[in-house]
């Protein structure tokens, strides 16, 4: 009788201990500025992203496994910038400016033997192509500017593939956007295959917001053809629902949840989704509650 | 998977007491609420429930309603399961079947190093549900808007809600729906 009980306690605990796996995701600045006081306004800024990017954590490593670089082609000047928006495109910088940045950091803290990650093997860069051209989120790129955008895409990965090789480190390259041509000329740009079967591992994915009509962009997942290969979405947790979930995981994509602010709302819904990848603005609030 | 399990079974076991609790209690001394006259006052606790992800899903009401206006402060029992809270302070206006209200809530994140704390407006309305054991168990739906105005703490620097764009405060305005269960005792 007693060793029964013994057997009975044992199994609790061990199924207490079983459940109590700890959950750590890969972290992402989001629009590369993810340090706090949250300033959206400098979204996508070389400063900011400078300034992510030498965030680290008391052991010396960064604080981040990734970042999110937003490419905006300016359809005005034929310019593939570093920039959220067109709010003020005299300031915004050209994208190769940010993955200069970035190739730089993670050289010289390679070369150092420093970690070049929070806890991933790979640095993780998101490079979101913005599916307009102009202020207005109606103006669409025509297919010109769409293979323009793809081929500065390519570009940008093919640099940060390059230079990770050079200075050995591991990056890994997911190209997002809201806007399934753009996916489909990416994949369709005659430097994706070889970036894609290249040694850094090289991924599209979907961007997914808040739904119509309450904001254009995001599209519904049958517009994202299941011929491009797509494994990845990232969405906000607190625009989905249950049945969108399954939607995603029928299509086998790996789950990314992206925020703005932290709040509870955000947080209950990492924790119980438990998604790969979370892209936040608050860096170092966002890996305190991880570690708490 | 403890979380959810306690966060699923623990309304059961609160219902349950809740149904003890009265079938052996004296009757409330007035009909709170609908025949609530102005001068008469009334005491309540109870649940406050809900399943979206703003709050914990149980949390406690105690209050205190006087002729139409209620207060109500709601304390979260589930702090344990993973250091979160969030407190209530709210005023009601006790129409007949609506019940407008302004409230506070303050949440607390933990993190590492302490916890951060995020002060929110609560404005939103109740639903009088029907009543029942003679109406010393009274119930309310509701639906709430959370605004979080300020955030601080957590060895962090603070942050007040802005407006200039969408990116600054979609995430700090929220809905949630609620569900209330009380027992109400005349004074």
């Amino acid at each position: 009788m007693a060793n029964s009980r013994i057997v009975f306690a044992l199994s609790w605990l061990l199924l207490i201990a079983g459940c109590a796996d700890e959950y750590s995701p890969r972290v992402i600045c989001h629009n590369s500025n993810c340090v706090e006081p949250a300033s959206p306004d400098d979204d996508d800024t070389l400063e900011a992203l400078a300034a992510s990017l030498a965030l680290e954590g008391e052991d010396g490593r960064p604080l981040i496994d990734g970042v999110e670089i937003d490419t905006f082609w300016y359809g005005a000047t034929n310019r593939c910038l570093f920039a959220h928006d067109l709010a003020d495109p005299t300031r915004a910088d050209d994208a190769p400016a940010a993955v200069a940045l970035i190739n730089d950091f993670l050289s010289e803290r390679a070369g150092d033997g420093r970690h070049t990650t929070r806890q991933a093997e790979e640095f993780s860069v998101f490079i979101e192509l913005k599916g307009h051209v102009a202020l207005s989120k109606a103006d669409k790129h025509s297919p010109a500017q769409r293979q323009q955008h793809a081929a500065c895409a390519i570009g940008l990965g093919q640099s940060l593939a390059q230079s990770a090789t050079l200075a050995g480190y591991r990056v890994e390259l997911i190209y997002t956007s809201f806007d399934p041509l753009l996916l489909a000329a990416l994949h369709a740009d005659s430097g994706f295959g070889p970036l894609k079967s290249g040694p850094t591992r090289t991924r599209l994915g979907i961007l997914q917001g808040i739904r119509r009509p309450l904001d254009s962009q995001t599209e519904p997942l049958s517009a994202f053809p299941k011929e491009l290969d797509i494994d990845f979405i990232s969405v906000h947790p607190q625009w989905i629902r249950s049945a969108d979930r399954h939607a995603f995981a029928s299509r086998g994509f790996e789950l990314g949840y992206w925020m703005f602010s932290l709040v509870p709302e955000t947080l209950h819904a990492i924790e119980a989704h438990r998604p790969s990848y979370v892209t936040t603005s608050e860096a170092r609030a966002f890996v305190r509650w991880l570690s708490r | 998977m403890l979380e959810k399990h306690t966060a699923r079974t623990a309304p059961a076991w609160f219902l349950v007491a809740l149904f003890v609790l009265c079938a052996w209690a004296p009757p409330a001394a007035a009909d709170p609420i609908e025949g609530a006259a102005p001068s008469e006052h009334t005491l309540q606790a109870g649940l406050n429930l809900r399943t979206d992800f703003g709050v914990h899903a149980v949390r406690i009401d105690l209050g205190w309603t006087s002729g139409r206006l209620a207060t109500l402060v709601v304390l979260d029992p589930m702090f344990w399961t993973d250091g979160q809270t969030s407190t209530d302070l709210v005023a009601f206006w006790m129409t007949d079947s609506f019940h407008p209200y302004v409230g506070w809530r303050l949440t607390t994140i933990p993190l590492l190093d302490g916890a951060q704390f995020q002060q929110n407006l609560l404005l939103g309305t109740g639903l009088a549900l029907p009543q029942f054991f003679d109406g010393r168990v009274t119930g309310q739906w509701g639906i709430e808007l959370a605004m979080m105005l300020v955030k601080h703490g957590g060895g962090l620097p603070a942050e007040t809600i802005s407006f200039a764009s969408g990116r600054h405060y979609i995430d700090l305005v929220n809905f949630g729906m609620y569900v209330r269960f009380d027992y109400n005792v005349g004074l």
